[in-house]
């Protein structure tokens, strides 16, 4: 049976560690059997031992699951004879490196977009610009960078670009985030459908934020659809720190509220149905009806301004909640407000990413191995619903972003979480800062930005990597 | 104990009637309909036989003997149609109370002798002229001698609708679950929802204010987008998949829910900037089909898709049952599960695209509604379809009648929150009583 998953990769369940095996660093202890020792014998001796080790391999034909496809493949594969499986081992060494190459891309164009997104000006190209020419984008971009300079080396302490910087990290912080925790509940869920919208953080967080809106907000405050950043420097000129701090970062403090009431919400009701044990599906339909209440709460607001009571402010600050469009004034300390529990977070999940993969078997087979899955998916879930509540909290409800990036990374990476996690963290981030750079360098803001371009950019790049993947000849991406 | 079972079972089964027992058999394994063709019953014999042979060299093979097998079944299914029973009641209860409440906004009754009267002289009117009693009365005559005929009309069409709709998303989110074995796998997952949104959005764009008023076209454009969202997606999986290979339904899942969020952006674009206020509402009233009231015609054409759709559902209901069993398994019996799959997911689609035309988006149905019948009814889809039917017509209905009784701030409140409200406590409810419904 090992010999065979062996040969055929993308064979049942066993196929997702066929490839690692064969590289002789399993990440599962007691799964390596005599398969591992075949490869790295082939590895020493090539020329000589080839012969052999093919029928070694190809003896025993698996007698349970013959299908038409196997049987094909098997038929084309002793046609090339003993070359197969040399070139299959180097098929398989090579895996490894695509998947480095491809994280290196990732890498490697993040950085690329954020200093184009940095330094590129905003609304040159966009629908309403006067003057698109070569000459006013040159400009643009010396002066960029000679604010940033400024503002880097201290000589100008209010330019905007200290701004613009703050807000591209916070950007890269919240992809890295929500690309991560959406990868994280896809396996720890055991749901290729769950996003971090799936237990009802995002939901939650954004009725915490109405419910600041509409009780706490003083009215005074300028947000809303015609938020002036420059107005809201001047609202803040006057103010006592601990009104300061109020104004800034009460809405937060009630996002964040928010989060964990729909999650300890969700949580006691899962214990409650498990008799003190969280079972994935009840948690899973828990977080969609959560989810489904808060938004039928948020009709019932919305039905309620829209008939014309209430006041105009909070109507127009509402209806900003809703959107993510991260034009706020960004300090460094949100950035350290909003960093460290994310890296925190972040870190927690990187190092502890090898048992992601063991979350992929079933429970038994886990503890077979000596690991608990019940703890490990505690603790995932818990750190990715830590990253999202705060994602939400500074940058309002972007779900999708959360459900496609993971799908994607898996068409690019593959599933191992080994190379997957960090992946999905590019991936994360690069996408967020191309939906940012898109929306304000074309000026798309009007259009609802952020939102419409995660969707189109999102559901663009799914369909054309999963269609210029279709002629690979397995499930796993490779 | 092992062989005392054992040889009870030998005991029990005796020579005398075989085929009897073999049926009990068969009816214990796949229900009650299996009617054994005379040839195959003596093939059975010689089966039995062997089998029985085989029970015979083994040690414990069986724990419970053929009779207690077939009393068990019997209790479950006196059990079963007990609660369908029970509550087939409950709804014609609730649909009669729904008749007697005033169409009109706001708490109103009608007094329940003149719903009777007027639904008896609905009745003879109908079908008076087949048995020989016409009333040849104009509406106006008829409504001042039975003053609660109009009313009782527009409810009972009213009614009639959420009940369906109640039944086609329930039995389709149950089809989408048993498919994907998933429950975050919503029937509107193929951009059904959102197609018929962008629908909508073009209607309201060509036709103004004078949108509401025309029924025929709302439909054309709702049909319309729905399927043509649903093409593009399946042709996008079917080209994702690749030529000569299988059909992978996960994937269609998949590009379905990433294409149904792209035209979610873009009716969400459009409505932000092309539309003034006056539209928005226009379009925000036809999408959550608040304050419209269905005619006849769509009615009608609601009544008969349902019934195209759910009667070969409800026929296929144990060849569906098998999908719930692994592939393998369904293999050896001899179904192809794949295509069972497939017409599966066709049906629950017909059905959630009708049903939100007709309702709005109501998404938290096709959830919860399997997840209460399972709660009852048990996890086997033969009988989860009569908790799907009968649950799903109850809670649509009840809601509908609230959106009806307690209207918010003036307005009406769009069905799917009043269904998120009420179906709260009954989930928190079947939870805390501790019966899984989720395996």
């Amino acid at each position: 049976m090992a010999k065979y998953d062996f040969n055929n990769p993308s064979s049942g369940s066993t196929s997702r560690f066929g490839a690692k095996r064969s590289a002789g660093n399993a990440a599962v202890p007691g799964a390596n059997t005599g398969n591992s020792k075949l490869v790295v014998q082939a590895k020493e001796d090539k020329p000589i031992e080839e012969k052999d080790v093919a029928s070694a391999l190809f003896a025993p034909p698996p007698e349970d699951d013959l299908g038409p496809q196997f049987e094909k493949k098997r038929r084309r594969r002793r046609k090339k004879d003993e070359v197969s499986v040399y070139e299959e081992q180097m098929d398989q060494r090579f895996a490894f490196d695509k998947r480095a190459r491809n994280t290196i891309i990732v890498g490697v164009s993040l950085v690329v977009m954020f200093l184009a997104a940095l330094l590129l000006p905003a609304g040159l190209f966009g629908i309403n610009s006067t003057n698109p020419t070569i000459s006013g984008l040159i400009s643009g971009v010396s002066t960029n960078t000679q604010g940033l300079l400024n503002y880097l080396s201290g000589a100008a302490p209010t330019d905007p670009m200290g701004s613009k910087l703050f807000r591209y990290i916070i950007i890269i912080i919240a992809g890295a985030a929500l690309g991560i925790s959406g990868g994280v509940y896809q396996g720890a869920l055991k749901n290729a459908l769950a996003s971090p919208t799936t237990l009802g953080v995002i939901s939650g967080g954004t009725l915490g934020a109405m419910a600041y809106v509409i009780f706490f907000m003083p009215q005074d405050l300028p947000v809303g659809s015609s938020y002036d950043a420059q107005q809201l420097l001047g609202y803040l000129e006057g103010l006592s720190p601990m009104e300061y701090f109020t104004a800034m970062y009460g809405q937060i403090g009630c996002t964040l509220l928010g989060c964990f009431v729909a999650v300890a919400f969700t949580v006691t009701v899962a214990l409650l149905a498990g008799k003190g044990k969280i079972s994935n599906p009840v948690l899973i339909i828990t977080g969609q009806v959560v989810t489904m209440v808060a938004g039928s709460v948020m009709t019932l607001i919305r039905t309620y301004y829209a008939s014309g009571e209430g006041s105009e402010v909070t109507a127009n600050a509402l209806s900003a909640v809703r959107s993510a469009s991260f034009s706020g004034i960004y300090t460094i300390l949100d950035v350290v407000l909003m960093g460290i529990p994310i890296l925190f977070a972040i870190g927690v999940i990187i190092m502890l990413r090898m048992r992601l993969n063991v979350l992929t078997f079933s429970d038994e087979e886990a503890r077979s191995m000596g690991l608990s899955t019940t703890a490990t998916r505690n603790l995932m879930v818990g750190a990715c619903t830590l990253m999202t509540a705060v994602v939400v909290a500074f940058c309002g409800s972007i779900g999708f972003v959360g459900f496609v990036v993971p799908h994607l990374t898996r068409k690019v990476i593959g599933p191992d979480f080994r190379y997957y996690i960090p992946a999905t963290a590019l991936v994360g981030a690069l996408f967020m800062v191309c939906v940012c750079f898109a929306s304000s360098f074309f000026a798309l803001e009007a259009l609802g930005g952020n939102r419409l371009l995660t969707s189109v950019i999102g559901g663009v790049a799914f369909i054309a990597i999963a269609l210029s993947g279709r002629r690979r000849t397995t499930t796993d991406g490779f | 104990m092992a062989s005392k079972t054992h040889g009870s079972v030998t005991d029990s089964l005796g020579y005398e009637a075989p085929k009897k027992t073999y049926a009990s058999v068969t009816d214990a394994l796949f229900g009650k309909e299996s009617s054994l063709a005379p040839g195959q019953a003596e093939e059975q014999d010689r089966r039995l036989k062997e089998f029985d042979a085989a029970l015979a060299l083994g040690e414990d093979a069986f724990e419970v003997d053929l009779d207690q097998a077939s009393i068990m079944l019997a209790e479950e299914n006196r059990e079963l149609r007990g609660k369908i029973i029970g509550c087939g009641v409950l709804f014609a209860i609730i649909f009669l109370g729904s008749l007697c409440i005033s169409p009109s906004l706001g708490v109103g009754f009608i007094n329940p002798a003149l719903v009777l009267d007027a639904l008896a002289a609905h009745v003879q009117s109908f079908f008076g002229s087949i048995i020989g009693q016409p009333m040849d009365l104009t509406m106006e005559q008829m409504i001042q001698q039975h003053p609660a005929y109009y009313m009782v009309e527009l409810r009972f069409g009213t009614s009639l609708a959420a009940a369906l709709c109640g039944v086609l998303l329930a039995v389709a989110g149950s089809l989408y679950q048993m498919v994907f074995k998933n429950p975050i796998a919503a029937p509107t997952m193929l951009g059904v929802s959102n197609g018929i949104s962008l629908g909508i959005l073009l209607f309201v764009l060509i036709f103004r204010e004078n949108a509401l008023v025309m029924e025929g076209q709302r439909y054309l454009f709702s049909y319309g987008g729905a399927v043509i969202v649903l093409l593009l997606v399946l042709g996008l999986t079917k080209a994702i998949c690749g030529r000569g290979k299988a059909f992978s339904v996960f994937e269609l899942l998949l590009v379905g829910s990433i294409f149904s969020q792209l035209c979610g952006g873009v009716v969400q674009a459009i409505t932000d900037t092309a539309m003034t206020d006056q539209l928005f509402e226009v379009y925000t009233q036809i999408n959550e089909v608040t304050g419209v009231q269905m005619g006849v015609a769509g009615i009608v054409v609601l009544a008969i898709i349902a019934v195209v759709t759910l009667v070969p559902v409800f026929l296929a209901r144990y060849a569906i049952n098998t999908i719930s069993y692994s592939d393998l398994e369904a293999r050896l019996i001899g179904l192809d599960t794949e295509k069972l799959k497939v017409a599966c997911l066709c049906f629950g689609t017909v059905m959630v695209t009708v049903a939100q035309v007709a309702v709005g988006t109501v998404s938290m149905i096709a959830l919860i509604v399997p997840f209460i019948s399972r709660a009852l009814f048990g996890t086997e889809f033969k009988h989860q379809l009569w908790g799907d039917i009968l649950i799903g017509a109850v809670l649509l209905l009840l809601c509908r009648d609230l959106v009806v009784l307690f209207p918010f701030s003036h307005m009406e409140l769009t069905l799917g929150s009043v269904v998120g409200f009420v179906t709260l406590p009954i989930y928190v409810w079947i939870i805390a009583s501790k019966q899984r419904g989720w395996k």
